[in-house]
């Protein structure tokens, strides 16, 4: 992009996977893209950013300070993902009505671990519309007691929005289709014209005619259903970055000022959630990679000398930059809730983005990661 | 973490009690620096006892009297940082504790723990449980591991030694190996040569014929090879023997006293070369012809020409040494005698007599230093067609390297001792086997075989153990293995016995259970006040270095008896000059510089076999020299902020300024006294200036300063008229930058004189390898103050 003077934005729209293309992912297979196309979110980012100004060209400072001491850059990158759909794992959903009142409890069985991405909550969330129950009336298994939970891979980072997605969703409209079969005899209406209500089966056309779970779920038992999801590489994901990156000129330290995280995460399944998982792209050898975050070696003991927080540079949550978002939501085709995961790939583009907002800086092209006062220096001919 | 002990004290007086009673006390305040450590584990000595300090009632608070600040050492820093009258009188400190860390340890974290924190170099912290500590030069080890690794947080301005180096220790002369090195990368070679002669002043021999053991802990050979320092000192050497006049004066005064030396040994002549240039007077006695004793008649030619120990001579002559020669102490003058003649006298008489170890046969034997005297007399011995050479040390070598230059058509050399444990160096060892000597290590003397009187060969045993549990000299043979050499001569070099029979019985001295003389250590002092021993002579056959050492010792310990006034002997310590220094790009080179020498077919017993360093090759090989001691930065912020205000520490026991608390010794550990407590901080209150304390870091929290200035600058009208400039995160100690602030005042404060202030301040930088970024940030950090106050 840089040797033909290309504008980053326009070649990511031009280029990125989009519906019907084909390309062979990692497992050999050949596979093509379906229903994805993230033109308008590239566009829809751009735009908030204010790219079309602030992009100058490459090498080429965004602004630079009157005293001609500081100057800012800006860095878009971008990045995607097919592994959306890796992962085999499978779920059974439980109803078992109450033995006093008219409420059940719904359970997933499902081996699902969870590190802040809100996975476990979107997954009860997904089971209580399915079932049109109250969000607190599900509950999901303690993960890692194996031989009680159905198979699963753990912890799936973004590929969990599908892969365990479809299984829970499939196992919910399995315990619903039992449920309306059960509710027949009762309603004397056929299944396709029955919906959940209250902890009950009633028919859409004549609301007052209903019946509670309990009396379809035999006395003193429950119903199960199951579901799974089948490793599939055909949705990709993605994420893009535009960010502003300023540097001292003379002493060659840069940060970042502003940043827009840019995505289409398709139906959006819990919006704060998402919010925090775009933020947390600034996360660990993430964005910090390009500034001062770095595992040292050193090379003549062969000792890593980041042992601690200290050493090992992460960043104080009183530096955080200026943080926006723009997310799109479009109804992809990959399960009930047409969503794709995006959370573990949030981070992955903004150090390439910070190095490019650098170097457009300083006007001199800095690629040695992270980019410290002392690589900024060499790269502006001081040291 | 281990097990402590822990006392809380209400008084300094208590806590002073315990600090000098208990050994392994350390005082604890804060604890964010000392626990941290403790964790980790990095200090090999971990304390017993903890002493905590911040409950005494007036170890905290802050205060204005008497125009000064009075901070309380256990003030925490963020009560530093937000008192109001921190922030009216020296909003600087305000500052500086603000950028502590984090909002957490300014919580706990105190202004005394601050200022007496220990480094944060990552090698000095490493965590014991992440492969184990490192034991660096500030730890009491050998090296400093940012000389040769990632020093990219580390001094910009040199080290500091931390205790003398493994080179320097293991130098019985006890040389200041790094700095002459240095001064020689200065490009100094007189400087250098200053150095040597202040505790060995015969550096052109020592360099051709010592045993190097500086060389065998030398830093470099953890990665590559040692720096070839007997080959470096022999280029000093070679200079200072060519410019005699400069390093061998004729004292400019007379003590008006007069001591005698007997034996013209290394020892001797290093006592003589001391005594005479205290201003004594000085005569040398040998029995021998020409003077130098060992050096002239036993260390073969080819190894240590015999003009250098002529030229030698004849320098000490000019200083007005007499030597008297040709004379025997015991036979052509009574020992008495020179008691009486003299205010004191040394005896160096070395080791020259033959070790009869009672072997069958052993009278048909030839002695080795005999052969090795009677070759350097006469040149031209009789050495029989096939030699064997008994002795496994340098003399043993010496024999059979001489026996064979001198025409044997075979020459075998057996020792008791295997390879890895002959005394010889590895060097001279090489040296013999290039020259086709068959080295038999291992093998003990069994007897002679001979016949008709006439010596036909040797029968050796095998040895299988040399010393026993306790390390002494014992060796066990196996009777079973035996081997006959066949020799038409064999030389026995199994060592030389002292010879005092020159000590008539009326004149008694001690002498020791091994039968040599006995002297105190300190000054080499017989039992017989004034009369002074060394050498050969009370230790038994050791190396020229020792004897030197053993004349500097006595020469020190004759003019102490004297009352003559010792010489300065300051190799460690360099006027003017704080922080050591080494040559990052020189550095690199792996390979030590090789002496040049003759090919094996033109090697004889005359000429010396190897040449001298050229002068590049000195000064590249004395670039490899790391120059080791610590090279890490004070972490403290507060510290180069309370050198700029002109603070005084006030301990329990004294009041220090700031300047001298923190600007001279390495660790905070060495400024203060046993049961020293820091106990509060007085600040004057300095009216009028801007004051501000600028740290530059990666984070803005958590990170200590890569470069910190602290400056207090007043202008009028334009121009500075007072500035204060101190420089933290550069050096092993806050650096005052005086000049630049003697630069700056009464001058236009612009760009133009705030870049020159910032270049003068880093005038004496010095980066290392990964560092040399840091030498920026401190210029555009001392040129942003200055332009502040515009």
């Amino acid at each position: 992009m840089e040797a033909g003077g290309f504008d980053p934005v326009e070649t990511y729209k031009k280029n990125y996977i989009q519906d019907g293309d084909r390309f062979i992912w990692r497992d050999g297979r050949l596979w093509k893209a379906h229903t994805m196309d993230f033109v308008k979110a590239i566009q829809a980012a751009a735009d908030k950013f204010g790219w079309k100004d602030a992009w100058k060209g490459w090498g080429k400072p965004t602004w630079v300070s009157e005293d001609g001491k500081r100057a800012r850059g800006v860095g878009c990158a971008i990045i995607g993902n097919a592994d959306a759909g890796e992962d085999q794992n499978e779920a059974y959903v439980r109803v078992t009505p109450d033995i006093n009142g008219g409420e059940s409890q719904v359970t997933i069985i499902m081996d699902v671990t969870e590190s802040g991405m809100g996975q476990r909550a979107a997954l009860c969330k997904m089971v209580a519309e399915i079932l049109n129950v109250p969000y607190e009336r599900v509950q999901l298994t303690t993960p890692g007691t194996g031989e009680h939970n159905p198979s699963a891979f753990g912890l799936c980072g973004s590929r969990g929005t599908i892969t365990y997605g479809r299984p829970v969703c499939d196992a919910a409209e399995d315990v619903r289709r039992q449920l309306f079969e059960l509710a027949v005899p009762h309603l004397h209406v056929p299944a396709s014209t029955m919906e959940l209500v209250d902890f009950g089966v009633r028919s859409k056309h004549r609301p007052e005619i209903s019946v509670n779970w309990k009396k379809l779920v035999p006395h003193d038992l429950s119903i199960t259903g199951y579901g799974r999801h089948m490793e599939t590489f055909g949705s990709p994901s993605m994420c893009i970055i535009f960010l502003e990156a300023e540097v001292d000129l003379e002493t060659g330290k840069s940060d970042v000022v502003r940043i827009l995280s840019g995505t289409d995460v398709g139906q959006i399944i819990d919006p704060a959630a998402l919010e925090m998982q775009l933020h947390a792209g600034i996360g660990s050898s993430s964005m910090d990679s390009a500034l001062f975050e770095e595992n040292i070696v050193d090379p003549a003991t062969g000792r890593t000398m980041t042992y601690n927080m200290i050493e090992y540079k992460w960043r104080p949550f009183n530096q955080f930059p200026k943080f926006d978002t723009s997310i799109l939501e479009s109804h992809f085709d990959t399960f009930q809730f047409k969503a794709v995961g995006v959370a573990e790939i949030t981070g992955a583009a903004m150090a390439p983005a910070v190095m490019q907002a650098i170097s457009n800086a300083i006007g001199a092209h800095v690629s040695q990661y992270p980019a410290t006062p002392n690589v900024v220096l060499k790269a502006l001919g001081k040291l | 973490m281990k097990h402590f002990e822990y006392a809380r004290v209400a008084s300094y007086e208590e806590a002073s009690a315990i600090l000098t009673t208990t050994d392994e006390s350390r005082v604890i305040a804060g604890g964010t620096d000392l626990l941290g450590a403790l964790k980790d584990d990095i200090l090999a000595e971990y304390p017993r006892q903890l002493v905590d300090i911040k409950r005494i009632p007036e170890a905290s608070g802050i205060s204005v009297k008497d125009d000064k600040l009075r901070i309380g050492a256990a003030t925490t820093l963020k009560d530093v940082a937000e008192s109001s009258a921190v922030l009216k009188y020296a909003p600087i400190l305000a500052e500086a504790a603000k950028t502590v860390a984090t909002p957490l340890i300014r919580n706990v974290g105190t202004l005394g723990g601050n200022i007496c924190q220990d480094v944060r170099c990552w090698f000095y912290r490493y965590p014991h449980e992440v492969g184990g500590r490192l034991h660096c030069a500030r730890k009491g080890g050998d090296t400093c591991y940012a000389l040769q690794g990632d020093n990219r947080y580390h001094s910009i301005f040199g080290g500091m030694k931390a205790h003398a180096t493994p080179c320097t220790k293991k130098c019985p002369a006890g040389t200041d190996i790094p700095a002459y090195m240095e001064q020689l990368r200065k490009g100094n070679i007189a400087g250098a040569a200053a150095i040597i002669m202040q505790v060995n002043p015969i550096p052109m021999i020592t360099s051709r014929v010592c045993a190097h053991f500086c060389q065998d802990e030398c830093n470099r050979l953890c990665n590559d090879e040692s720096v070839a320092i007997s080959n470096v000192e022999r280029s000093v050497g070679d200079y200072i023997l060519e410019h005699c006049d400069d390093f061998y004066k004729v004292p400019e005064t007379s003590t008006g006293k007069s001591v005698a030396i007997v034996g013209s040994g290394p020892s001797g002549l290093a006592a003589a070369f001391f005594l005479r240039q205290a201003g004594n007077d000085v005569t040398v006695y040998d029995s021998k012809q020409e003077a130098g004793g060992m050096l002239m008649y036993a260390i073969p030619a080819y190894r240590l020409p015999k003009e250098i120990v002529r030229k030698l001579t004849r320098a000490l002559a000019g200083m007005g040494i007499k030597f008297v020669c040709g004379t025997q102490v015991g036979k052509d003058v009574e020992a008495a005698k020179l008691e009486k003649d003299f205010d004191s006298v040394y005896y160096a008489t070395g080791a020259w007599k033959r070790r009869v170890i009672g072997l069958s046969g052993e009278e048909l034997t030839t002695f080795g230093l005999d052969f090795l005297i009677e070759v350097n007399q006469w040149m031209k011995g009789k050495v029989g067609t096939e030699v064997l050479v008994t002795g496994g040390g340098n003399v043993a070598m010496d024999v059979a390297i001489t026996a064979k230059r001198l025409g044997a058509k075979k020459v075998t050399l057996a020792c008791v001792e295997p390879r890895d444990l002959m005394p010889a160096s590895k060097e001279e060892v090489a040296r013999a086997e290039e020259e086709g000597i068959l080295v038999m290590p291992s093998w003990g003397l069994s007897k002679v075989v001979e016949k008709d009187g006439a010596v036909k060969g040797m029968e050796l045993k095998r040895c299988v153990s040399v010393y026993d549990e306790k390390g002494r000299f014992s060796p066990q043979y196996d009777e079973g293995e035996k081997i006959v050499v066949n020799a038409d001569s064999i030389m026995m070099a199994v060592g030389q016995l002292v010879d005092l029979s020159f000590l008539d019985e009326k004149y008694k001295m001690q002498l020791n259970q091994r039968g040599l003389i006995d002297v105190s250590e300190d000054s080499q002092m017989t039992s017989r006040p004034g009369i002074f021993a060394g050498g050969d002579a009370t230790i038994g056959p050791a190396t020229v270095v020792q004897a030197v050492a053993h004349g500097h010792n006595a020469a020190r310990g004759m003019n102490r008896f004297l009352n003559v006034p010792e010489h300065v002997c300051n190799g460690m310590k360099k006027s003017g000059e704080t922080f050591l220094t080494f040559d990052p790009a020189a550095a690199v080179k792996k390979d030590a510089a090789r002496l040049k020498e003759l090919p094996a077919a033109e090697h004889n017993i005359e000429r010396e076999d190897a040449f001298s360093l050229t002068p590049e090759q000195t000064l590249e090989e004395a670039g490899r020299c790391l120059n080791c001691g610590c090279y890490a930065v004070d972490p403290s912020d507060t510290a180069p902020t309370l050198v700029a205000l002109g603070a005084i520490i006030v301990t329990n026991k004294r009041e220090i300024p700031a300047s001298e608390f923190f600007c001279e010794k390495l660790k905070a550990d060495e400024r203060l006294q046993p049961g020293e407590i820091v106990t509060r901080i007085d600040i004057p209150i300095v009216e009028g200036a801007v004051m501000h304390y600028d740290k530059f870091r990666l984070r803005d929290s958590v990170d200590f300063a890569i470069v910190s200035v602290s400056s207090l600058f007043s202008a009028k009208g334009g121009k500075m008229q007072g500035a204060k400039i101190v420089l933290g995160g550069v050096a092993p100690i806050p650096i005052h930058a005086k000049e630049a602030e003697g630069f700056l005042i009464g001058k236009e404060i612009n760009e133009e004189n705030a870049e020159r202030a910032a270049e003068i301040a880093l005038q004496g930088a010095f980066p290392m390898s990964c560092n040399e970024y840091k030498l920026v940030e401190a210029k555009v950090a001392i040129k942003r103050a200055i332009l502040r106050v515009a």
